[in-house]
Formats: C-alpha cells, sequence, structure tokens
C-alpha cells in the first residue's frame, strides 16, 4: 500500500500542478492543430519527426479539457515510469530515478510560457513525451527479448539506440536573433538522466554494501524528500507570470462575449500589459462604455517573458484584436502568417473562418469550416457558423456581426502596412478617420486619438463628435481632453467658448495646481504620477502626463 | 518509417474505397448532372492524364459512377461519397477513348433511395501532355514564408517529390524564399530558381550540375527575378526589380505587389556575364519571354513617372497603385552578336484600361498568352485577372472562353506540343491558388479546363498550400535536393557586369561592345 502510495505521489503532484494552470492548458489547445483524416496525417509526417507530432497534435488536442489533457500525459508519464523501472530493474529507492526523465518532462510542458506563441513544432506538449515513451517501451520490449538468453544489462545501449532511431525532432527556442537554450535542457535531462540509471544502480549496489541505508524510516524520509524536491523543483520551473495568465482569461471571455468578465479581469490587474488593455477596451467598446477607458488603468506595460524573447501583440493576438476591431483583412493576414511562420493553429483557423464570414467569401470559410468540423473539440464551433454561410439572415443576427460590421468601413480601402504593430496600427486607422460612419466608429475614433495622445487627431475628432451629436452631452473624457488640448495655442480648433461642465474644469485646475505644488517641491514627475493616481486616477489628464505609451 | 506510413494509407484508402460496385436497378431520375468536385464534367483530358477521382456533394451514403466507352464496354467505381477509379482500369479506358470521349454515369444513394443523374462526358484528346509538371507549394501568406517547396508531379499518376524545399538549408535566422524555377525549352537538365535571404543566389544547374551564383551587380538594380531561357542557347533573360507589397485595408484582393523600378538583363551562363536588354527610365520593364524560335524576346513594360519628391518611390507607387498598367513589347534579337533591335509594341492593353503580364508564345509561334486585370502586375492577388490569347498573326486579342473563372486566372504555361495550357486560377474559393489544365485545339480554341487531380478528391478542402509557376517538363528533375543543399550552402559565384553601348534610347536597340558567338545546345 506504502508503496503504491509513494508511486502516485509524483503523478499526483504533477497533475496537480497542471490544473495550477488550466487557463494555459486550454489555450495550448487553442494554439495547436489536429484533424483527422488522412490529408492532415499525410502533411504532418512529411516533416522529420512527423509521427511524433502527429501523435503529439492528436493528444495536444485533449488539453482542450485541462483535466483530461493533463490526466492523460501523466498517465503516459506514470507508464513511461514504470517501463523505465522495469526496463532497467530498478529495486528500492533507485526506483525514484525514474522520475527525474518525468520531471524533465513536467517541466518542459509548464515552462515555456510566451514560447506557446513562437515554438515552431506543432503537438510539442505531447509530442516529446510520447516519443520518450515510444523509446522507453522499445527498451523494455527488446531487453526483455535479449534479456532471454543474453543476461548483461543492454538497457541504457538499447535506450541510445531507439531514442535516437526513432528520428524525433528536438525542439527549438528560437525566435528572430534569439535563442532560448535553457528551455531545451529538459530534453536533454530526460535522456541522460535514463542513460545514468545503470550508473546510479552500480554506486547504489556498493552503498547498499555498506549498509548506509538500511533503515526502513530513512527509506521513507528518503523518497518523500526526493518527491517533494522534484515537486517543488518543477513548480518554481514553471512559467507563474500572472498576466500571461490573465491575458489568455480575457481573451477566452472576449470570444465567448462575456465583456463583465473581460472587464472584471481588467480591474483585478496591478499592472496590466498593452494587450490587457486592448482586450479591456474591446469590452468596453463593445458595451458602448468605451469613454470609460482612462477609469480603469490604461498604461499598458511590456510582458515579462521571464527571458529575452521580444513579445509582439502581431503574435500573441493580432488577428485576434484585428478582428474584434472590424479589420477583417488584417485579422486574416496575421492569422495566416502566424499559422505559416510558426505553426498550424485552431485559433487561427477559426479567426480565418470568421473572417471569410464577415468578408462574405464563402467559399474559402467553407474550407475552413470543414477542416475545422474534422477536429474533435471544434465541430460544434463549425456549425454554429455554418448557416451563415448560407442565409445572410444568420449571419445579420449574429453576435459578431452586430458587434463587428459597425467598425467595418467599407467605403475606405487603403494600402497600407502595419510593421508588426497591430495595437498601433488600429489606434492611427481609427484616429485618423476622416469620416467615421456609425455611432462605434465616432467614439473609437476619438478614443483611439486620446489613447495614441495624438493632439491634432483628438481636436479633430472632438470637433467631429460635436458636430455629429449636436446637442447631445459630451462625455466627460472627451471634455477633459477638450479642456486640456483644445484650449492650447496649437490647437486646430477653438474651444475658448465652448460650454464645458464647469465641475471638470475645476477639477483640471486642481489638477494642474496640485501637480505645480508638487513639483516646486522636487518632488520627481514619477512620485507625483503616484501620489495624483488616487485623486486623478480616473481621467484623461493622469494618463496624458504620467503614461507612456508603447506599442509592441 | 514514412514509405511504410505511406504504403498503410495507399492500402487502407484503396480497400476502403475502390472496388467495383454494381449499379443498382431502382432509381430515381434527376433531371440534372451531379454535383461533383474537382468539376470534370464535359473536359478534355490527355490520353496520359492520371485518374480523374472525384466526391460527389450532398448528404449521400454511398454512389456508383458507371463509365461507359464507345464499344460499350463499362467500369463502374464508387464508395461512399467518393470515386476513386482504379489506375490500371483508368488507363486502359483512356487508351481505348483516345480521340473520343467517356460517358459518365453517376448513382447516389441519399436516405436508402439510389438516384441517377444525368450523364456528363469526359472526351479524351488525341493529343498527349507532358509527363511532367512542376510548380511552387507556398502558404496564401503575406511576408512570412515556412515550408515553401518546389515540386515536381507526374501527371500520368499521382507521384509527387520535391525539387527543393527552404527547410533543407534554412532556418529561424536565415530563413530562405526559393522561386521562379524555370527550364530551358522544357528539359530538365538546365534549370534555374532563385533563393532569396539565407544563402541567397541564384541555384543554376546546367548538364545537371548545380551552381549557386549572385546575379545582383553593381550596375543592375537587383538579382535576376523573372527568368526566361533562350529555347537553344546558353542566355537567360531576367527582370531586374525593384519589388515592395502592402496590403489592402478593406479590399478582397487583400495584397498588392508592386515593382517601384524594374529592368531587363541579358545573363551568359557561359561567360557568366550580365548585360542590359531594357533599362529605359520611367519604364517598368519586366516578365520576359522568348518566343519559340529564340528570334525574339518578349515583355511587359509599364510606363509610369513619379511625381512626388517628397514622397519614396514605394510611397508614391502604394498611392497610385492603380495607375500602372503594363503593355507588352518585343525585341528581335541577333544572336550572332548578343543585340536586341528597336523595342516593338506588341500589346498596348494600357489603351484598354488593362494591364498584361506574363506573355507567353504557344510553341508553334502563332499564340500569345496574357494575363490581364485593370491594373498591376501580380494578378493572382486580382480577382478580376483572365487569361486572354493574342493571334499573333492577326493580332486580335480576346478573352480566352471556357478556361476563365469569377476569381484570378494567372501564371500560365503552353505545353510543349502547344495542345495543352496549364494555369492557376483561384476559382475554388478566390484564396488559395490551383492548378488547372485546358485543351487547346488546332482552331485555336480553349476548352473547359480541369483541375489537377489528385488521389484524394478531398485533397484541395484540406490543402492549405497554393500553387504557383507551373511548368511543364518532358522529363523529371535528376539533380536531388540533398544536392541542391550542398550547393546552396556554398558562396554564390559573382557575375561580371557588360555595359552596353549604342543605346538607342528612344527605340532602345543595342549593339553589344563586346561581341561572342555561342555554341548552341
Amino acid at each position: 500500500m506504502k508503496k503504491a502510495v509513494y508511486t502516485l505521489l509524483f503523478p499526483l503532484a504533477a497533475y496537480l500542478l497542471l490544473m495550477t494552470q488550466t487557463d494555459y492548458l486550454h489555450a495550448v489547445a487553442e494554439n495547436d492543430l489536429f484533424v483527422s483524416g488522412e490529408a492532415f496525417f499525410a502533411e504532418t509526417i512529411h516533416s522529420q519527426g512527423g509521427l511524433w507530432t502527429w501523435l503529439g497534435c492528436f493528444l495536444t488536442q485533449f488539453f482542450y479539457y485541462p483535466w483530461l489533457g493533463a490526466l492523460l500525459i501523466v498517465a503516459l508519464w506514470t507508464g513511461t515510469y514504470f517501463l523505465l523501472v522495469d526496463a532497467f530493474r530498478l529495486k528500492g529507492n533507485l526506483k525514484l530515478l525514474a522520475w527525474i526523465p518525468i520531471f524533465a518532462l513536467l517541466v518542459s510542458v509548464i515552462d515555456i510560457g510566451y514560447w506557446l506563441y513562437y515554438i515552431k513544432m506543432p503537438g510539442y506538449w505531447f509530442s516529446q513525451s510520447v516519443s520518450f515513451f515510444s523509446a522507453t517501451l522499445l527498451t523494455w520490449v527488446i531487453t526483455k527479448l535479449v534479456q532471454r538468453w543474453w543476461k548483461h544489462d543492454i538497457a541504457w545501449i538499447v535506450f541510445i539506440v531507439v531514442y535516437f532511431a526513432i528520428g524525433q525532432r528536438f525542439p527549438d527556442f528560437t525566435h528572430r536573433d534569439y535563442s532560448n537554450h535553457l528551455l531545451q535542457l529538459p530534453f536533454f535531462i530526460a535522456p541522460i538522466s535514463v542513460v545514468l540509471l545503470p550508473v546510479w544502480r552500480y554506486i547504489h549496489s556498493h552503498i547498499k554494501t555498506d549498509k548506509f541505508i538500511s533503515t526502513s524510516w530513512l527509506d521513507d524520509i528518503v523518497v518523500i524528500v526526493f518527491l517533494l524536491l522534484i515537486s517543488t523543483a518543477a513548480y518554481f520551473c514553471s512559467f507563474r507570470n500572472a498576466n500571461f495568465q490573465t491575458e489568455i482569461r480575457m481573451q477566452a471571455a472576449i470570444e465567448s462575449y462575456d465583456w463583465n468578465k473581460v472587464i472584471k479581469e481588467a480591474q483585478d490587474a496591478k499592472n496590466p500589459t498593452n494587450l490587457m488593455v486592448v482586450f479591456k477596451n474591446i469590452a468596453l467598446m463593445n458595451t458602448d462604455r468605451l469613454p470609460e477607458m482612462f477609469k480603469t488603468n490604461n498604461c499598458g506595460c511590456l510582458p515579462e517573458t521571464g527571458d529575452s524573447l521580444s513579445v509582439r501583440i502581431a503574435q500573441i493576438a493580432g488577428p485576434f484584436i484585428y478582428y474584434h476591431f472590424g479589420q477583417i483583412n488584417y485579422a486574416y493576414r496575421w492569422a495566416m502568417e502566424n499559422n505559416v511562420q510558426y505553426r498550424p493553429q485552431t485559433r487561427n483557423l477559426k479567426i480565418m473562418a470568421q473572417c471569410a464570414i464577415m468578408n462574405q467569401e464563402f467559399d474559402v470559410a467553407a474550407k475552413y469550416l470543414t477542416i475545422l468540423r474534422h477536429t474533435t473539440f471544434y465541430k460544434e464551433w463549425a456549425k454554429h457558423y455554418e448557416p451563415m454561410l448560407l442565409r445572410a439572415d444568420s449571419l445579420h443576427k449574429s453576435e459578431e456581426f452586430r458587434q463587428i460590421a459597425p467598425l467595418m468601413n467599407e467605403d475606405v480601402n487603403t494600402l497600407d502596412t502595419d510593421n508588426s504593430m497591430p495595437e498601433q496600427w488600429i489606434l492611427c486607422h481609427f484616429a485618423d478617420l476622416v469620416h467615421p460612419k456609425t455611432p462605434k466608429q465616432d467614439h473609437l475614433a476619438i478614443c483611439a486619438a486620446l489613447w495614441l495622445k495624438d493632439e491634432y487627431a483628438t481636436c479633430y475628432q472632438f470637433y467631429n463628435y460635436n458636430k455629429n451629436y449636436p446637442g447631445n452631452s459630451v462625455p466627460e473624457l472627451y471634455q477633459q481632453a477638450a479642456i486640456m488640448l483644445g484650449t492650447r495655442e496649437d490647437s486646430p480648433i477653438n474651444l475658448q467658448n465652448f460650454p464645458f461642465d464647469q465641475l471638470i474644469v475645476t477639477r483640471y485646475e486642481r489638477f494642474n495646481s496640485d501637480y505645480s505644488s508638487m513639483s516646486n517641491a522636487g518632488i520627481s514627475h514619477q512620485e507625483i504620477g503616484e501620489r495624483m493616481r488616487e485623486f486623478y486616477g480616473d481621467t484623461y489628464w493622469w494618463y496624458y502626463y504620467f503614461c507612456d505609451f508603447k506599442a509592441y | 518509417m514514412k514509405i511504410i506510413l505511406y504504403i498503410v494509407i495507399a492500402a487502407i484508402t484503396f480497400v476502403a474505397c475502390t472496388h467495383n460496385p454494381e449499379v443498382p436497378n431502382d432509381y430515381t431520375s434527376v433531371n440534372s448532372q451531379p454535383d461533383i468536385y474537382p468539376d470534370y464534367k464535359d473536359v478534355v483530358v490527355p490520353p496520359n492524364i492520371a485518374p480523374l477521382n472525384f466526391g460527389i456533394r450532398g448528404d449521400i451514403t454511398d454512389c456508383v459512377a458507371r463509365f461507359t466507352l464507345a464499344d460499350n464496354q463499362t467500369f463502374t467505381f464508387g464508395n461512399c461519397n467518393k470515386v476513386l477509379i482504379d489506375e490500371d482500369d483508368w488507363k486502359e479506358m483512356l487508351a481505348t477513348a483516345k480521340g473520343n470521349s467517356i460517358k459518365v454515369e453517376v448513382f447516389t444513394n441519399e436516405d436508402g433511395k439510389w438516384n441517377a443523374y444525368l450523364p456528363f462526358t469526359i472526351y479524351v484528346a488525341e493529343e498527349e501532355i507532358d509527363p511532367y509538371i512542376s510548380y511552387r507549394l507556398i502558404f496564401p501568406s503575406y511576408v512570412a514564408y515556412e515550408m515553401l517547396s518546389i515540386n515536381q508531379r507526374n501527371l500520368t499518376n499521382f507521384d509527387e517529390s520535391d525539387i527543393f524545399n527552404n527547410m533543407i538549408v534554412s532556418g529561424e535566422k536565415d530563413g530562405q524564399c526559393i522561386n521562379c524555377h524555370s527550364y530551358q525549352n522544357y528539359e530538365t537538365k538546365n534549370m534555374q530558381f532563385h533563393m532569396r535571404q539565407g544563402h541567397g543566389g541564384t541555384m543554376l544547374v546546367t548538364n545537371n550540375k548545380p551552381q549557386k551564383i549572385d546575379l545582383k551587380t553593381d550596375s543592375t538594380i537587383s538579382a535576376g527575378v523573372y527568368p526566361a531561357w533562350h529555347p537553344t542557347l546558353p542566355l537567360i533573360a531576367y527582370s531586374t526589380n525593384h519589388t515592395g507589397q502592402s496590403f489592402h485595408t478593406r479590399s478582397k484582393a487583400k495584397i498588392e505587389v508592386q515593382d517601384t523600378e524594374s529592368d531587363i538583363i541579358l545573363y551568359d551562363v557561359e561567360k557568366n556575364e550580365v548585360r542590359y536588354v531594357s533599362g529605359r527610365a520611367n519604364e517598368l520593364e519586366c516578365f520576359p519571354c522568348w518566343s519559340p524560335d529564340g528570334k525574339y524576346l518578349y515583355y511587359c513594360s509599364a510606363h509610369f513617372e513619379y511625381y512626388n519628391d517628397s514622397l519614396p518611390k514605394s510611397g508614391e507607387m502604394i498611392m497610385r497603385y492603380e495607375q500602372v498598367r503594363y503593355d507588352i513589347y518585343r525585341k528581335s534579337f541577333n544572336a550572332d552578336k548578343l543585340s536586341f533591335g528597336a523595342t516593338e509594341l506588341v500589346y498596348k492593353a494600357s489603351d484598354d484600361s488593362l494591364s498584361a503580364t506574363f506573355p507567353r508564345i504557344s510553341p508553334d509561334g502563332r499564340y500569345l498568352l496574357t494575363g490581364i486585370a485593370p491594373y498591376g502586375c501580380f494578378h493572382v492577388w486580382h480577382p478580376t485577372a483572365d487569361l486572354y490569347l493574342m493571334d499573333l498573326q492577326t493580332k486580335n486579342i480576346r478573352k480566352l472562353e471556357n478556361v476563365n473563372s469569377a476569381y484570378a486566372e494567372s501564371y500560365h504555361s503552353w505545353s510543349s506540343n502547344g495542345r495543352w495550357m496549364v494555369f492557376i486560377s483561384r476559382r475554388d474559393d478566390n484564396n488559395y491558388s490551383r492548378l488547372y489544365f485546358a485543351y487547346f485545339d488546332k482552331n485555336g480554341k480553349a476548352h473547359k479546363a480541369f483541375e489537377l487531380p489528385q488521389r484524394d478528391p478531398d485533397f484541395y478542402t484540406y490543402f492549405m498550400r497554393s500553387y504557383n509557376v507551373p511548368e511543364f517538363m518532358k522529363e523529371p528533375v535528376t539533380v536531388t535536393p540533398q544536392e541542391l543543399a550542398s550547393e546552396a550552402l556554398k558562396d554564390a559565384k559573382k557575375v561580371k557586369f557588360v555595359s552596353t553601348t549604342n543605346t538607342d534610347a528612344r527605340s532602345g536597340a543595342s549593339v553589344l561592345a563586346t561581341e561572342a558567338k555561342h555554341t548552341v545546345n
């Protein structure tokens, strides 16, 4: 009984550790692709290590339900452990050493963070474990067969031969000029630790002779300490960035049009990334609350990747945010680029299908939906969209059409390029709109100008807004910006006599006087920002003076 | 390992879908032809083409297709919703029906009831098609390129193999684009293709021996781009281009590829020298093509003057992209002196507010096939692009009936006997380019085009790459990808620029300062 408990301790720890990252695991499934049928199989096995890639993709799809994917991978690892123990004839505490390669494989799944979007190996999350399991299984079979007539310990030789013979591909963590070799370490540790097993056994047999470890309680302590050690090490090796997880959750919430959840996630974040700010503003825009964008934190920061990986929104969520800002062509473009440059991903295929539908390119939409219908977990998703190919009313009644169509400016086609900066491009595109066509575009045009701190565009769009909505009350945010920018000497519009809300004017005067008094007292600009955040953090003025907008 | 897997797949497919079913006795007649994919209804095919396997759309559980020859011999195939034809039977059918036709009747089982559709015909021409074709497979991406390959396909069956692929020698840091494969006179012992960026250069294969050359000189605007082998001499005409691309925010055309500058040069393979053919100011010369007798070099040129000094050329080109229209010209060629005559206008497409690209002369020299759209040079991204045919005797030009579709038709080539043409078309979905073949009869009439047959009719639905630059070959390329890769890793051999003299700026005629004789291959 005790043996069984000890044996299950690490798998249990691994499973629990995986289950602390369910958002990430679901994103893994979204960022990979498996299609049933021979076409996908033939295409996948064409490359080196293709069979492992195909198997990896097949199993990775089960992370769609994180508990299921985690269960499968832990089962695979446990099977590998038992095969190693038997093939290498490990006894007693030596069996613990068979967990080292499993530990390495576990780390390889949970340590990659933002590389999720950049790794070029389809099915990465399972392919290494499957090929390792297969190498171990073959080693076990061959060893058993050979040992019927030859008693020498040959498992390690067999393992080396099999491991290289099965033709698996090693993951490469390279993006542009940067390579993270540390992330490759598990793939060296796993086979090397197996090859070293006979060495440990040899050393152990000599220690045993000296009666160094003899008591059962000491054995227990060794077991528990060892398992605790590798479990803790795995935890500390995992990528535990809160913003990374939040971005994934927010994206999932946007997909299900759960705008309140998106806003709630943004409110809970202390130091959001630019992408989280973009997500939050998409939610505000779709709930007609865009003028509240500075009431929640609108200062985005760069994501912390844990290494020197240069992360771009274009790769993390470029297609997604372009789509939700109604820029269908550019959304399609980045979905295609990312599929080509990195690996085929379900989420890109979904965006490509959605874009094709919104663009009324129904033939190619049918192609993508057919492919998605041949996945295990996206059949229903595809079925939801299929009626839109056949009936215009089905498209027009859909939630996305309601949200996205008002942002699509059908009359304006320009040739342009975004220099791989979707956020910057979207904001410039809307801030520079000469003739916004819908109320949604009106608000977005002025808010984009504010977001960019583009003074000229802000004034222009403020003028446009007032022209388009004469007599309407002007949102507080727009008044804040106009009070600050529209009364300057270099302003393209004259707002001297504009009927601003006096409370806002007074508050701005107080903002200025507070700033001046602190500045005169020798307090640094940054410190002033921190002190004024409590009172003015919800204003455009605070954003304008204390937040740097840096697109990435 | 891979071979075993392919065999397993083939065996499963064969067992699952290839059998000779019985034609049902009880059925309801349907007064329409079946909805099949690819569309092989009433097409003309060569007598040496691979089986035209097809699928049937609709909620059907089973199907039978009966192929009837003129002598009333019949063959039946079909299972599930696919008609997969046994290769031996197909060859037998084609041999019997050569110069005649095959009647195809389709029966489908829907909800347990059989329906019989109106038959369609597959006409089998007398003239064979070149047995091989090569093409580049590329995701219809915009800037990114991974997994590019130049492939060759045996048209008489389904065998396909890589000539080269860009993953052999390149990786993340030194990604490589490969393009513009071309052969001399349909033979593969002399061929070339370009590699850009990582390990860049032009891979030149002469007498099956590869070498990498660098066609960029200080006197030319770029390395060679669009190639045209002289049909008999060791000469290749190239365009040199400064190419950029930008993206439409709303138009379904999505991408615009534009040249801000371009000229035509001639590369002497034996002497490793390049010289200008045409490089006139305010002219964007491109798409060279030799007449089959090698006496003329056809090409396209767009007259374009930059007005705005405050913008970079690329910026102005983006603003005025719809004003760029290419016309077709030609120059006579003196093989003894390696000199070109005055520029002759062949077709002024711009007068019709059109832009003509890729002139291709039929092997008998009678016809010029060109791709035409309202503007620009990269018609694969122009949905309205169509193929036009000019009779060089009468100078009449017409849109090719039976061949064009509502979407883009672009890069096109003639078979060596001039009876077949291949082109890329986006008619399937306006996004992915596929290969289509059309029969061109002795009366100058093109017939309904058919899609490159695949073993599995569903292939094109799941295949996410586009076909481009289809070129017929009489034989397969025998230089292996590994041999090409080995050469690709070496430093490229620089070419030498030779200046031309006596260039008549008006006519563009030029005589070389150095005269050289060339041996005929």
